[in-house]
Protein backbone atom coordinates (compact mmCIF):
# COMPACT_ATOMS: atom_id res chain seq x y z
CA UNK A 1 0.00 0.00 0.00
CA UNK A 2 2.81 2.44 0.90
CA UNK A 3 4.45 1.57 -2.37
CA UNK A 4 1.23 2.32 -4.22
CA UNK A 5 1.01 5.75 -2.66
CA UNK A 6 4.70 6.52 -3.16
CA UNK A 7 4.36 5.60 -6.83
CA UNK A 8 1.19 7.73 -7.06
CA UNK A 9 2.84 10.70 -5.38
CA UNK A 10 5.85 10.42 -7.66
CA UNK A 11 3.64 10.18 -10.77
CA UNK A 12 1.64 13.22 -9.68
CA UNK A 13 4.73 15.29 -8.97
CA UNK A 14 6.44 14.19 -12.17
CA UNK A 15 3.37 14.92 -14.32
CA UNK A 16 2.81 18.27 -12.65
CA UNK A 17 6.37 19.49 -12.85
CA UNK A 18 7.04 18.21 -16.36
CA UNK A 19 3.77 19.63 -17.68
CA UNK A 20 4.34 22.96 -15.90
CA UNK A 21 7.86 23.28 -17.27
CA UNK A 22 6.88 22.60 -20.87
CA UNK A 23 3.66 24.62 -20.58
CA UNK A 24 5.77 27.60 -19.49
CA UNK A 25 8.07 27.17 -22.46
CA UNK A 26 4.98 27.52 -24.63
CA UNK A 27 2.84 29.86 -22.51
CA UNK A 28 5.44 32.42 -21.49
CA UNK A 29 6.30 33.56 -25.04
CA UNK A 30 2.59 33.66 -25.88
CA UNK A 31 1.95 35.81 -22.80
CA UNK A 32 4.77 38.16 -23.78
CA UNK A 33 3.41 38.30 -27.32
CA UNK A 34 -0.03 39.21 -25.97
CA UNK A 35 1.51 42.14 -24.09
CA UNK A 36 3.82 43.55 -26.74
CA UNK A 37 1.34 43.35 -29.62
CA UNK A 38 -1.35 45.19 -27.66
CA UNK A 39 -2.37 48.75 -28.55
CA UNK A 40 -0.03 51.36 -27.02
CA UNK A 41 2.52 48.70 -26.17
CA UNK A 42 6.01 48.46 -27.60
CA UNK A 43 5.07 46.69 -30.84
CA UNK A 44 1.35 47.05 -31.60
CA UNK A 45 0.02 44.43 -34.02
CA UNK A 46 -3.76 44.47 -33.67
CA UNK A 47 -4.48 41.52 -35.97
CA UNK A 48 -1.89 39.18 -34.42
CA UNK A 49 -3.02 40.28 -30.97
CA UNK A 50 -6.66 39.41 -31.69
CA UNK A 51 -5.78 36.05 -33.24
CA UNK A 52 -3.60 34.95 -30.31
CA UNK A 53 -6.20 36.22 -27.84
CA UNK A 54 -8.95 34.31 -29.62
CA UNK A 55 -7.05 30.99 -29.73
CA UNK A 56 -6.09 31.35 -26.07
CA UNK A 57 -9.69 31.99 -25.10
CA UNK A 58 -11.01 29.06 -27.12
CA UNK A 59 -8.63 26.54 -25.54
CA UNK A 60 -9.30 27.99 -22.11
CA UNK A 61 -13.06 27.65 -22.49
CA UNK A 62 -12.88 23.89 -23.02
CA UNK A 63 -13.16 22.08 -19.66
CA UNK A 64 -10.11 19.93 -18.99
CA UNK A 65 -12.08 16.71 -18.73
CA UNK A 66 -13.57 17.26 -22.18
CA UNK A 67 -10.22 18.25 -23.64
CA UNK A 68 -8.75 15.08 -22.19
CA UNK A 69 -11.24 12.95 -24.11
CA UNK A 70 -11.57 15.09 -27.23
CA UNK A 71 -7.81 15.11 -27.71
CA UNK A 72 -7.42 11.32 -27.63
CA UNK A 73 -6.81 11.01 -31.41
CA UNK A 74 -4.26 13.85 -31.40
CA UNK A 75 -2.61 12.53 -28.26
CA UNK A 76 -2.27 9.12 -29.91
CA UNK A 77 -0.48 10.72 -32.89
CA UNK A 78 1.85 12.88 -30.82
CA UNK A 79 2.63 10.66 -27.83
CA UNK A 80 1.95 7.28 -29.38
CA UNK A 81 -0.62 6.32 -26.76
CA UNK A 82 -3.72 7.96 -25.30
CA UNK A 83 -3.42 6.53 -21.79
CA UNK A 84 -0.89 6.80 -19.02
CA UNK A 85 1.33 9.47 -17.58
CA UNK A 86 2.94 10.74 -20.80
CA UNK A 87 -0.42 11.12 -22.55
CA UNK A 88 -1.69 13.08 -19.56
CA UNK A 89 1.35 15.36 -19.61
CA UNK A 90 0.67 16.23 -23.25
CA UNK A 91 -2.95 17.16 -22.59
CA UNK A 92 -1.93 19.10 -19.48
CA UNK A 93 0.50 21.17 -21.55
CA UNK A 94 -2.11 22.00 -24.18
CA UNK A 95 -4.61 22.93 -21.52
CA UNK A 96 -2.27 24.90 -19.25
CA UNK A 97 -0.27 26.89 -21.81
CA UNK A 98 -3.07 29.36 -22.60
CA UNK A 99 -3.82 29.72 -18.91
CA UNK A 100 -0.15 30.48 -18.27
CA UNK A 101 -0.10 32.94 -21.18
CA UNK A 102 -2.88 34.96 -19.51
CA UNK A 103 -1.13 34.80 -16.12
CA UNK A 104 2.12 36.05 -17.66
CA UNK A 105 0.21 38.76 -19.51
CA UNK A 106 -1.41 40.08 -16.35
CA UNK A 107 1.87 39.92 -14.40
CA UNK A 108 3.66 42.02 -17.02
CA UNK A 109 0.78 44.45 -17.25
CA UNK A 110 1.21 45.24 -13.56
CA UNK A 111 4.42 47.08 -14.41
CA UNK A 112 4.05 50.83 -14.50
CA UNK A 113 3.99 51.88 -18.16
CA UNK A 114 6.23 54.81 -17.19
CA UNK A 115 9.11 52.43 -16.52
CA UNK A 116 8.79 51.01 -20.02
CA UNK A 117 8.61 54.52 -21.41
CA UNK A 118 11.77 55.39 -19.49
CA UNK A 119 13.58 52.45 -21.07
CA UNK A 120 12.39 53.56 -24.51
CA UNK A 121 13.65 57.07 -23.82
CA UNK A 122 17.09 55.56 -23.14
CA UNK A 123 17.08 53.94 -26.56
CA UNK A 124 16.44 50.39 -25.36
CA UNK A 125 15.48 47.90 -28.07
CA UNK A 126 12.26 45.94 -27.69
CA UNK A 127 14.29 42.83 -26.91
CA UNK A 128 16.01 44.63 -24.04
CA UNK A 129 12.68 45.96 -22.79
CA UNK A 130 11.14 42.47 -22.79
CA UNK A 131 14.05 40.84 -20.94
CA UNK A 132 15.37 43.56 -18.70
CA UNK A 133 12.24 45.54 -17.93
CA UNK A 134 9.12 43.44 -18.43
CA UNK A 135 10.31 40.01 -17.29
CA UNK A 136 12.77 41.29 -14.66
CA UNK A 137 10.38 43.74 -13.06
CA UNK A 138 7.49 41.25 -13.11
CA UNK A 139 9.56 38.45 -11.57
CA UNK A 140 7.87 38.31 -8.14
CA UNK A 141 4.43 38.36 -9.72
CA UNK A 142 5.52 35.73 -12.27
CA UNK A 143 6.65 33.45 -9.44
CA UNK A 144 3.29 33.81 -7.66
CA UNK A 145 1.63 33.02 -10.99
CA UNK A 146 3.87 29.99 -11.41
CA UNK A 147 2.82 28.61 -8.01
CA UNK A 148 -0.80 29.11 -8.98
CA UNK A 149 -0.29 27.48 -12.39
CA UNK A 150 1.53 24.51 -10.85
CA UNK A 151 -1.33 23.97 -8.40
CA UNK A 152 -3.92 24.23 -11.17
CA UNK A 153 -1.97 21.69 -13.25
CA UNK A 154 -1.73 19.43 -10.20
CA UNK A 155 -5.53 19.61 -9.88
CA UNK A 156 -5.97 18.80 -13.57
CA UNK A 157 -3.51 15.91 -13.35
CA UNK A 158 -5.72 14.31 -10.71
CA UNK A 159 -8.57 14.28 -13.22
CA UNK A 160 -6.41 12.30 -15.59
CA UNK A 161 -7.24 9.25 -13.51
CA UNK A 162 -10.24 9.00 -15.80
CA UNK A 163 -7.99 7.94 -18.68
CA UNK A 164 -5.78 5.90 -16.39
CA UNK A 165 -3.28 8.73 -16.28
CA UNK A 166 -1.55 7.58 -13.12
CA UNK A 167 -0.87 9.54 -9.97
CA UNK A 168 -2.83 10.21 -6.83
CA UNK A 169 -5.98 11.18 -8.71
CA UNK A 170 -5.86 7.86 -10.50
CA UNK A 171 -5.62 6.03 -7.17
CA UNK A 172 -8.51 8.04 -5.72
CA UNK A 173 -10.75 7.28 -8.68
CA UNK A 174 -9.72 3.63 -9.02
CA UNK A 175 -10.12 2.72 -5.35
CA UNK A 176 -12.76 5.22 -4.32
CA UNK A 177 -15.07 5.18 -7.31
CA UNK A 178 -14.66 1.69 -8.76
CA UNK A 179 -13.87 -0.33 -5.59
CA UNK A 180 -15.81 1.66 -3.00
CA UNK A 181 -12.73 2.03 -0.80
CA UNK A 182 -13.45 5.49 0.56
CA UNK A 183 -10.53 5.37 3.01
CA UNK A 184 -7.95 5.08 0.26
CA UNK A 185 -9.67 7.81 -1.71
CA UNK A 186 -9.56 10.21 1.22
CA UNK A 187 -5.95 9.39 1.92
CA UNK A 188 -5.08 10.25 -1.69
CA UNK A 189 -7.00 13.51 -1.36
CA UNK A 190 -5.22 14.34 1.90
CA UNK A 191 -1.82 13.86 0.24
CA UNK A 192 -2.93 16.12 -2.63
CA UNK A 193 -3.93 18.80 -0.12
CA UNK A 194 -0.52 18.63 1.54
CA UNK A 195 1.28 18.86 -1.81
CA UNK A 196 -0.80 21.94 -2.74
CA UNK A 197 0.00 23.57 0.60
CA UNK A 198 3.72 22.97 0.14
CA UNK A 199 3.73 24.30 -3.43
CA UNK A 200 1.80 27.41 -2.42
CA UNK A 201 4.10 28.09 0.51
CA UNK A 202 7.25 27.64 -1.58
CA UNK A 203 5.88 29.98 -4.27
CA UNK A 204 4.96 32.74 -1.84
CA UNK A 205 8.28 32.50 0.00
CA UNK A 206 10.34 32.74 -3.18
CA UNK A 207 8.21 35.65 -4.44
CA UNK A 208 8.66 37.53 -1.19
CA UNK A 209 12.37 36.85 -1.12
CA UNK A 210 13.06 38.14 -4.63
CA UNK A 211 10.75 41.16 -4.40
CA UNK A 212 12.66 44.37 -3.67
CA UNK A 213 9.66 46.65 -3.55
CA UNK A 214 8.77 46.19 0.11
CA UNK B 1 15.00 84.98 -30.54
CA UNK B 2 17.78 83.65 -28.40
CA UNK B 3 21.41 83.72 -29.44
CA UNK B 4 23.38 80.60 -30.20
CA UNK B 5 23.09 77.34 -32.05
CA UNK B 6 19.83 75.46 -31.68
CA UNK B 7 20.26 71.90 -30.42
CA UNK B 8 16.57 71.07 -30.80
CA UNK B 9 14.27 72.57 -33.37
CA UNK B 10 10.63 71.71 -33.75
CA UNK B 11 9.23 72.72 -37.10
CA UNK B 12 5.46 72.90 -37.54
CA UNK B 13 4.91 69.97 -35.23
CA UNK B 14 1.32 68.81 -35.10
CA UNK B 15 0.05 65.82 -33.15
CA UNK B 16 -3.41 64.31 -33.50
CA UNK B 17 -4.82 61.55 -31.36
CA UNK B 18 -7.54 59.33 -32.71
CA UNK B 19 -10.18 58.62 -30.11
CA UNK B 20 -13.62 57.06 -30.30
CA UNK B 21 -15.23 60.48 -30.26
CA UNK B 22 -13.05 61.72 -33.12
CA UNK B 23 -9.67 63.27 -33.69
CA UNK B 24 -8.16 65.40 -30.95
CA UNK B 25 -5.44 67.86 -31.87
CA UNK B 26 -2.99 67.83 -28.96
CA UNK B 27 -0.36 69.99 -30.64
CA UNK B 28 -1.06 72.50 -33.35
CA UNK B 29 1.73 73.66 -35.63
CA UNK B 30 4.42 74.18 -33.01
CA UNK B 31 7.80 75.61 -33.95
CA UNK B 32 10.41 76.27 -31.30
CA UNK B 33 14.18 76.43 -31.12
CA UNK B 34 16.02 75.34 -28.01
CA UNK B 35 19.54 76.71 -27.86
CA UNK B 36 22.54 74.63 -26.86
CA UNK B 37 23.39 75.07 -23.18
CA UNK B 38 20.26 76.91 -22.13
CA UNK B 39 17.56 75.92 -19.69
CA UNK B 40 14.30 76.09 -21.56
CA UNK B 41 10.94 75.94 -19.84
CA UNK B 42 7.65 74.81 -21.28
CA UNK B 43 4.74 75.73 -19.06
CA UNK B 44 1.03 75.16 -19.38
CA UNK B 45 -1.98 74.02 -17.44
CA UNK B 46 -2.77 70.32 -17.39
CA UNK B 47 -4.14 69.19 -20.72
CA UNK B 48 -2.39 71.99 -22.59
CA UNK B 49 -0.21 69.50 -24.46
CA UNK B 50 3.13 70.03 -22.75
CA UNK B 51 3.72 66.34 -21.99
CA UNK B 52 2.93 65.43 -25.59
CA UNK B 53 5.27 68.18 -26.75
CA UNK B 54 8.22 66.92 -24.72
CA UNK B 55 7.56 63.35 -25.95
CA UNK B 56 7.72 64.61 -29.51
CA UNK B 57 11.27 65.80 -28.89
CA UNK B 58 12.59 62.24 -28.36
CA UNK B 59 9.86 60.75 -30.52
CA UNK B 60 8.19 58.76 -27.75
CA UNK B 61 5.26 60.32 -29.58
CA UNK B 62 5.55 60.50 -33.34
CA UNK B 63 4.33 63.85 -34.65
CA UNK B 64 1.46 63.59 -37.11
CA UNK B 65 3.07 66.36 -39.10
CA UNK B 66 6.23 68.43 -38.87
CA UNK B 67 9.90 67.84 -38.20
CA UNK B 68 12.05 67.36 -35.14
CA UNK B 69 15.67 68.35 -35.66
CA UNK B 70 18.28 67.36 -33.10
CA UNK B 71 21.82 68.64 -33.37
CA UNK B 72 21.36 69.43 -37.04
CA UNK B 73 19.84 66.06 -37.95
CA UNK B 74 16.20 65.30 -38.55
CA UNK B 75 14.94 62.64 -36.11
CA UNK B 76 11.63 62.18 -37.85
CA UNK B 77 12.22 59.60 -40.54
CA UNK B 78 15.13 57.81 -38.87
CA UNK B 79 14.99 54.02 -38.58
CA UNK B 80 14.19 52.58 -35.15
CA UNK B 81 17.83 51.56 -34.70
CA UNK B 82 19.22 54.96 -35.58
CA UNK B 83 16.61 56.64 -33.41
CA UNK B 84 17.59 54.47 -30.43
CA UNK B 85 21.19 55.61 -30.88
CA UNK B 86 20.13 59.29 -30.89
CA UNK B 87 17.93 58.75 -27.85
CA UNK B 88 21.05 58.02 -25.80
CA UNK B 89 21.95 61.67 -26.34
CA UNK B 90 18.54 62.91 -25.19
CA UNK B 91 17.97 61.76 -21.62
CA UNK B 92 14.73 62.14 -19.74
CA UNK B 93 13.52 62.30 -16.14
CA UNK B 94 9.93 61.88 -15.03
CA UNK B 95 7.35 63.00 -12.50
CA UNK B 96 6.98 59.48 -11.11
CA UNK B 97 10.74 58.85 -11.44
CA UNK B 98 10.10 55.58 -13.35
CA UNK B 99 12.92 53.67 -11.73
CA UNK B 100 13.19 49.91 -12.05
CA UNK B 101 11.84 48.74 -8.70
CA UNK B 102 13.71 45.43 -8.70
CA UNK B 103 17.08 47.09 -9.21
CA UNK B 104 19.28 48.97 -6.77
CA UNK B 105 20.11 52.65 -7.25
CA UNK B 106 23.42 51.67 -8.81
CA UNK B 107 21.85 49.07 -11.11
CA UNK B 108 19.32 51.68 -12.21
CA UNK B 109 22.05 54.15 -13.07
CA UNK B 110 23.93 51.43 -14.95
CA UNK B 111 20.87 50.48 -17.02
CA UNK B 112 21.45 52.98 -19.86
CA UNK B 113 25.08 51.87 -19.94
CA UNK B 114 23.98 48.24 -20.25
CA UNK B 115 21.82 49.28 -23.19
CA UNK B 116 24.81 51.03 -24.73
CA UNK B 117 26.92 47.90 -24.27
CA UNK B 118 29.38 49.37 -21.78
CA UNK B 119 31.43 46.79 -19.85
CA UNK B 120 30.11 45.92 -16.39
CA UNK B 121 33.05 47.15 -14.31
CA UNK B 122 33.30 50.35 -16.31
CA UNK B 123 29.53 50.92 -15.92
CA UNK B 124 29.67 50.31 -12.17
CA UNK B 125 32.55 52.74 -11.81
CA UNK B 126 30.72 55.46 -13.72
CA UNK B 127 27.45 54.69 -11.90
CA UNK B 128 29.08 55.17 -8.51
CA UNK B 129 30.67 58.38 -9.66
CA UNK B 130 27.31 59.75 -10.81
CA UNK B 131 25.51 58.71 -7.63
CA UNK B 132 28.21 60.54 -5.72
CA UNK B 133 27.67 63.60 -7.87
CA UNK B 134 23.95 63.68 -6.99
CA UNK B 135 24.71 63.17 -3.30
CA UNK B 136 23.72 59.54 -2.93
CA UNK B 137 27.08 57.83 -2.44
CA UNK B 138 25.74 56.14 0.70
CA UNK B 139 22.59 54.78 -1.02
CA UNK B 140 24.28 52.93 -3.88
CA UNK B 141 22.81 49.55 -2.92
CA UNK B 142 19.38 50.82 -1.82
CA UNK B 143 16.27 49.84 -3.75
CA UNK B 144 13.91 52.60 -4.94
CA UNK B 145 11.31 51.51 -2.37
CA UNK B 146 13.80 52.44 0.35
CA UNK B 147 14.38 55.97 -0.97
CA UNK B 148 12.44 59.21 -0.51
CA UNK B 149 10.91 61.03 -3.47
CA UNK B 150 13.79 63.48 -3.69
CA UNK B 151 16.34 60.66 -3.54
CA UNK B 152 14.49 58.73 -6.25
CA UNK B 153 14.62 61.76 -8.51
CA UNK B 154 18.34 62.09 -7.80
CA UNK B 155 18.77 58.49 -8.94
CA UNK B 156 16.68 59.41 -12.00
CA UNK B 157 19.02 62.31 -12.72
CA UNK B 158 22.14 60.19 -12.25
CA UNK B 159 20.64 57.57 -14.59
CA UNK B 160 19.85 60.25 -17.15
CA UNK B 161 23.42 61.53 -17.05
CA UNK B 162 24.96 58.07 -17.43
CA UNK B 163 24.96 58.08 -21.22
CA UNK B 164 26.58 61.55 -21.42
CA UNK B 165 23.53 63.15 -23.06
CA UNK B 166 23.51 66.51 -24.79
CA UNK B 167 19.96 67.25 -23.68
CA UNK B 168 18.02 66.47 -20.51
CA UNK B 169 14.23 66.51 -20.77
CA UNK B 170 12.46 66.98 -17.43
CA UNK B 171 8.79 66.02 -17.53
CA UNK B 172 7.15 67.53 -14.43
CA UNK B 173 10.23 66.27 -12.61
CA UNK B 174 9.45 68.14 -9.39
CA UNK B 175 5.65 67.95 -9.39
CA UNK B 176 5.52 64.99 -7.02
CA UNK B 177 7.93 66.63 -4.58
CA UNK B 178 7.45 69.07 -1.69
CA UNK B 179 8.65 72.67 -2.15
CA UNK B 180 11.94 72.23 -0.32
CA UNK B 181 12.88 69.09 -2.22
CA UNK B 182 11.76 70.78 -5.44
CA UNK B 183 14.19 73.56 -4.69
CA UNK B 184 17.09 71.18 -4.11
CA UNK B 185 16.35 69.20 -7.29
CA UNK B 186 16.17 72.42 -9.35
CA UNK B 187 19.44 73.49 -7.75
CA UNK B 188 21.00 70.22 -8.87
CA UNK B 189 19.64 70.65 -12.41
CA UNK B 190 21.09 74.16 -12.58
CA UNK B 191 24.48 72.88 -11.42
CA UNK B 192 24.40 70.10 -13.99
CA UNK B 193 23.53 72.58 -16.70
CA UNK B 194 26.59 74.65 -15.80
CA UNK B 195 28.96 71.82 -15.04
CA UNK B 196 28.30 69.59 -18.04
CA UNK B 197 26.89 72.17 -20.44
CA UNK B 198 23.81 69.99 -20.91
CA UNK B 199 20.81 71.70 -22.44
CA UNK B 200 17.85 71.29 -20.09
CA UNK B 201 14.19 71.34 -21.09
CA UNK B 202 11.81 71.70 -18.16
CA UNK B 203 8.12 70.89 -18.51
CA UNK B 204 6.01 72.14 -15.62
CA UNK B 205 2.72 73.70 -14.59
CA UNK B 206 4.42 75.69 -11.83
CA UNK B 207 5.55 79.21 -12.59
CA UNK B 208 7.95 79.14 -9.63
CA UNK B 209 9.91 76.30 -11.24
CA UNK B 210 10.32 78.29 -14.44
CA UNK B 211 11.24 81.42 -12.56
CA UNK B 212 13.79 79.61 -10.47
CA UNK B 213 15.51 77.48 -13.07
CA UNK B 214 14.90 78.65 -16.63
CA UNK B 215 16.47 81.13 -19.00
CA UNK B 216 13.67 81.11 -21.55
CA UNK B 217 10.12 79.89 -21.48
CA UNK B 218 7.34 78.96 -23.87
CA UNK B 219 3.76 79.12 -22.68
CA UNK B 220 1.59 76.44 -24.20
CA UNK B 221 -2.16 76.62 -24.23
CA UNK B 222 -4.60 74.36 -26.06
CA UNK B 223 -1.79 72.80 -28.06
CA UNK B 224 -0.34 76.07 -29.28
CA UNK B 225 2.57 78.23 -28.17
CA UNK B 226 0.87 81.32 -26.80
CA UNK B 227 4.01 83.22 -25.92
CA UNK B 228 7.74 82.66 -25.87
CA UNK B 229 10.56 84.74 -24.47
CA UNK B 230 13.07 85.25 -21.70
CA UNK B 231 11.75 84.40 -18.25
CA UNK B 232 12.38 87.93 -16.94
CA UNK B 233 10.46 89.40 -19.85
CA UNK B 234 7.43 87.20 -19.44
CA UNK B 235 7.38 87.63 -15.69
CA UNK B 236 7.43 91.36 -15.70
CA UNK B 237 5.38 91.93 -18.84
CA UNK B 238 3.21 89.00 -19.81
CA UNK B 239 1.52 89.92 -23.07
CA UNK B 240 -1.01 87.22 -23.78
CA UNK B 241 -3.98 86.14 -21.69
CA UNK B 242 -2.45 82.70 -21.28
CA UNK B 243 0.73 84.18 -19.84
CA UNK B 244 -1.18 86.50 -17.52
CA UNK B 245 -3.25 83.63 -16.23
CA UNK B 246 -0.08 81.76 -15.29
CA UNK B 247 1.78 84.71 -13.80
CA UNK B 248 -1.25 86.13 -11.97
CA UNK B 249 -3.57 83.30 -10.97
CA UNK B 250 -6.88 83.81 -9.13
CA UNK B 251 -7.44 87.15 -10.76
CA UNK B 252 -11.23 87.06 -10.48
CA UNK B 253 -11.06 87.30 -6.66
CA UNK B 254 -9.71 90.81 -6.84
CA UNK B 255 -11.72 92.12 -9.76
CA UNK B 256 -13.55 94.64 -7.55
CA UNK B 257 -10.39 96.42 -6.44
CA UNK B 258 -9.75 99.39 -8.71
CA UNK B 259 -8.03 102.72 -8.34
CA UNK B 260 -4.89 104.59 -9.08
CA UNK B 261 -1.37 103.49 -8.22
CA UNK B 262 -2.42 99.91 -7.70
CA UNK B 263 -0.12 96.99 -8.46
CA UNK B 264 -0.62 93.27 -8.11
CA UNK B 265 2.23 91.23 -6.69
CA UNK B 266 2.55 87.49 -6.99
CA UNK B 267 4.48 85.40 -4.52
CA UNK B 268 5.02 81.96 -5.94
CA UNK B 269 7.86 80.70 -3.84
CA UNK B 270 10.40 82.12 -6.23
CA UNK B 271 11.05 85.20 -4.10
CA UNK B 272 13.64 85.24 -1.36
CA UNK B 273 12.87 85.12 2.33
CA UNK B 274 13.31 88.87 2.69
CA UNK B 275 10.50 90.95 4.18
CA UNK B 276 9.57 92.44 0.82
CA UNK B 277 6.96 95.02 1.77
CA UNK B 278 8.90 96.35 4.76
CA UNK B 279 12.08 96.71 2.71
CA UNK B 280 10.15 98.47 -0.02
CA UNK B 281 8.85 101.01 2.44
CA UNK B 282 12.24 101.55 4.05
CA UNK B 283 14.00 101.95 0.71
CA UNK B 284 11.54 104.44 -0.69
CA UNK B 285 10.86 106.21 2.58
CA UNK B 286 7.18 106.17 1.71
CA UNK B 287 4.33 103.95 2.92
CA UNK B 288 2.32 101.56 0.80
CA UNK B 289 -1.26 100.58 1.42
CA UNK B 290 -2.15 96.89 1.39
CA UNK B 291 -5.51 96.63 -0.39
CA UNK B 292 -5.67 92.86 -0.62
CA UNK B 293 -3.48 90.05 0.54
CA UNK B 294 -3.76 86.33 0.39
CA UNK B 295 -0.52 84.59 1.26
CA UNK B 296 -0.12 81.06 2.43
CA UNK B 297 2.97 79.49 3.80
CA UNK B 298 3.23 76.13 2.14
CA UNK B 299 6.04 74.15 3.74
CA UNK B 300 8.27 77.16 4.21
CA UNK B 301 7.50 78.81 0.90
CA UNK B 302 5.24 81.84 0.53
CA UNK B 303 2.57 81.58 -2.12
CA UNK B 304 -0.20 84.00 -2.96
CA UNK B 305 -0.84 87.50 -4.15
CA UNK B 306 -1.19 91.01 -2.85
CA UNK B 307 -2.56 94.27 -4.15
CA UNK B 308 -0.69 97.36 -3.05
CA UNK B 309 -1.41 101.03 -3.40
CA UNK B 310 1.95 102.67 -4.02
CA UNK B 311 3.03 106.09 -3.00
CA UNK B 312 1.37 108.81 -5.08
CA UNK B 313 4.65 110.66 -5.39
CA UNK B 314 6.25 109.51 -8.64
CA UNK B 315 9.83 109.45 -7.37
CA UNK B 316 8.87 107.20 -4.48
CA UNK B 317 6.69 104.84 -6.50
CA UNK B 318 9.52 104.48 -8.99
CA UNK B 319 11.88 103.36 -6.23
CA UNK B 320 9.24 100.95 -5.01
CA UNK B 321 8.80 99.34 -8.43
CA UNK B 322 12.52 99.23 -8.95
CA UNK B 323 12.88 97.29 -5.71
CA UNK B 324 10.37 94.72 -6.93
CA UNK B 325 12.29 94.35 -10.18
CA UNK B 326 15.49 93.80 -8.22
CA UNK B 327 13.83 91.08 -6.16
CA UNK B 328 12.41 89.53 -9.34
CA UNK B 329 8.89 89.63 -7.98
CA UNK B 330 6.24 89.57 -10.68
CA UNK B 331 3.86 92.49 -10.63
CA UNK B 332 1.36 94.13 -12.91
CA UNK B 333 -0.07 97.60 -12.77
CA UNK B 334 -3.80 97.52 -12.27
CA UNK B 335 -4.48 101.21 -11.91
CA UNK B 336 -2.29 103.77 -13.62
CA UNK B 337 0.89 104.39 -11.62
CA UNK B 338 1.59 108.11 -11.58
Amino acid sequence: MTELFLQGLWDTIFMTLAATAVAYLVGLPIGVALVVTDDNSIHPMPLIHSIIGFVVNVVRSVPFLILLIAMIPLTRIVVGTAIGTNATIFVLIVSAAPFIARMVESSIKEIDSGVIEAAQSMGASNKTIIWKVMLSEAKPSLVVGMALSTITILGYSAMAGVIGGGGLGDIAIKYGLYHYKAGIMWLAVAILVIVVQILQEIGMRIAKKIDNRG
Amino acid sequence: MAEGKPIISLRNVTKDFETRSGTIRALDNISIDIVQGETYGIIGLSGAGKSTLVRCINLLETPTEGRVVFNGESLTGLSRKELNLRRREIAMIFQQFNLLMQRTALQNVCFPLEIAGVKKEEAARRGKELLKRVGLEDRVDSYPAQLSGGQKQRVGIARALASNPKVLLCDEATSALDPKTTRSILELLKDINKEFGITIVIITHEMSVIQYACDRVAIIEAGEIAEEGSVDEIFTRPKTKAAKRLVFPDQEKTDGIVGENLIRLVFDGGASYEPVIANMVIKSGAPVNIMYASIQNVEGVNKGQMILELSNIKKQSEIQLEYLNEQKIAYEEIGEVK
